[in-house]
């Protein structure tokens, strides 16, 4: 199993490179909202990697069926 | 008593049967909505758009073609409100966003727009949602059942219209619990169907791979109506009650249902979960077969779907984040921008765990041979629109994250859920139970939420005490 993603809390200055490289303007006045949330998003990453500890193949990136396997029909009209 | 009074708990059912019987008229039944609205809106702010005119000018075209169509179009003459998200003829599609503020007119009905009207049904305004959809406040609606608290949202205007019955029923879309989240809160039904079953099409999108366009009603058979319709299967609209019948004497003999616990028992307001308890106790007073148990990927669903819905609309509002981006309420802009910045990586596993998250929820049905689950729909009810936070027994919540919590996790399995009222907690504010059924069971969900509705009747208390 790979080792889980380092999932310490974004820094102020991480969030400004982030930014940069994405080539968005983030006023510093809003730095401290946007690294709450991207740092409340992030944390669902090891939730994510905990799912998929154990399963092989990545996504094909066809557009999501939920659809379940063929088993017993549920409580039908 | 008037008609604009009876709308405080006249349901679509009713008003298909007012119509049939010549009871009243279209034109009056249109009128009557158009007056409620007006004497509502100061304190609900329900409504961006009341399309008047047109909407008298179409109940006079009802009312004369009610003998040669009524058979094909089974909403023919009931008044509806649409989300500010769809498209609809004639106006702008505004999305509570300053940004669309000189948008042109949409000049196609989005096709769940397209849908109700070939059935008849008659748009009497757009309603107000949050800003791009991306959130649970949609100011400046009002909950009906207290004018100082939130609908919750993003359709909160949708759901507002129906519980303070200036609108019949009302359309909705829903990314992370939008459609179910103001139904609980303001006490009507909400219907979230299978993830990609119905278009999408000219609704403005949050995160495509999740929004889902559904109807919010005054019970369970207003909304498997407007369903019906959406779903493009009109004809069976008359047969909802034989849809809806009881399963047997009791009402659910046979149906083996599963009330989840552990995340969706923990950090719950006290009131919400005393409700939950005495709603499972009602589903085994009709006969249901109860089985106590756990779905362990709650959680995981969950943060899927707060990952993907982040990451999808950062993409969504590129545009918006650099040009006129200080038009951008503080909230909305926050979500778009950590969106952006969320790595790709990071959404491409979180797909791949989607399909995970759906085949273990699949193996829960499959091995407890389970026909639905249910939970409470959120955590908690209607916060005050003055103070965003919410109390729950582990501390303190902000409103987004406790007003989607348990509705989330849903949108990742993409599974079809009913929201259904279920009481009220110590200050009356309505509290909604939700139904959550295998993908394509909607009709299957909202035959067992009838017979809990039956039961309790819920749906029957009304917020029209609250402005009048």
């Amino acid at each position: 199993m790979p080792e889980s993603r380092d999932q310490t809390p974004l820094t102020p200055e991480e969030l400004r490179v982030l930014a940069r490289v994405s080539g968005l303007t983030i006023a510093e006045e809003r730095v401290d909202a946007v690294l709450t949330e991207l740092n409340n998003q992030l944390g669902f990453v090891t939730l994510v990697e905990e799912l998929l500890a154990g399963e092989d193949a990545e996504s094909d990136l066809a557009p999501f069926d939920p659809t379940w396997p063929a088993t017993d029909e549920g409580v039908t009209a | 008593m008037s008609l604009v009074h009876d709308l405080a708990t006249l349901t679509i059912q009713d008003a298909i049967r007012g119509l049939d019987i010549r009871a009243f008229s279209t034109v009056e039944l249109v009128a009557a909505t158009l007056a409620r609205i007006e004497v509502t809106e100061p304190a609900i702010h329900a409504y961006v758009t009341v399309l008047e005119q047109q909407a008298r000018e179409e109940a006079i075209a009802a009312d004369r073609l009610r003998a040669t169509e009524r058979r094909t179009r089974p909403l023919l003459g009931i008044p509806l409100g649409v989300k500010d998200l769809f498209d609809v003829v004639g106006t702008q599609t505004l999305c509570n966003a300053p940004q669309r503020r000189n948008v042109p007119v949409a000049t196609v009905d989005a096709p769940a727009v397209a849908s109700l009207r070939r059935d008849g049904g008659i748009v009497v305004g757009k309603t107000v949602t949050q800003e791009y959809a991306a959130g649970v406040v949609s100011d400046p609606a009002r909950n009906p059942w207290d004018t100082d608290r939130v609908p919750g949202g993003s359709s909160g205007g949708s759901a507002a219209a129906v519980a303070i019955g200036s609108a019949l029923g009302a359309l909705g879309s829903d990314t992370g619990g939008s459609i179910r989240t103001p139904a609980a809160v303001t006490g009507t039904v909400g219907l979230k169907p299978t993830y990609g079953r119905l278009s999408a099409k000219g609704v403005y999108p949050l995160a495509p791979g999740l929004d889902t366009v559904g109807p919010i009603a005054r019970s369970v058979a207003d909304a498997v109506i407007l369903y019906l319709s959406l779903a493009d299967r009109p004809a069976e609209i008359d047969r909802v009650p034989e849809l809806l019948a009881p399963f047997g004497p009791e009402g659910l003999e046979g149906v083996r249902i599963g009330v989840l616990g552990g995340f969706f028992a923990e950090n719950v307001q006290p009131d919400v979960l005393a409700s939950f308890a005495e709603a499972v106790g009602v589903l085994r007073q009709l006969d249901a077969e109860i089985v106590e148990t756990t779905w362990d990927e709650a959680a995981h669903a969950r943060g899927i779907g707060a990952l993907l819905n982040r990451i999808e609309s950062g993409a969504i509002h590129y545009d918006h984040l650099r040009v006129e981006a200080d038009l951008l309420r503080p909230d909305p802009r926050g979500r778009f921008e950590a969106g952006e910045l969320l790595p790709a990586i990071t959404y491409l596993r979180a797909r791949r765990a989607r399909e995970v998250a759906r085949d273990r929820i699949a193996t829960l049905f499959r091995d407890q041979r389970l026909d639905l689950v249910v939970a409470p729909t959120v955590a908690a009810t209607a916060p005050r629109a003055d103070d965003l936070r919410v109390e729950f027994p582990d501390g303190i919540e902000g409103i987004g994250t406790a007003l989607t919590r348990f509705t989330m996790p849903w949108n990742a399995t993409g599974q079809p859920v009913i929201s259904v009222p279920s009481g009220a907690d110590r200050d009356g504010m309505p509290i909604g139970i939700a139904f959550v059924g295998r993908p394509d069971d909607e009709l299957g969900i909202s035959r067992v939420a009838a017979q809990y509705e039956r039961a309790t009747q819920w749906f029957q208390t009304n917020a029209s005490v609250s402005v009048e």
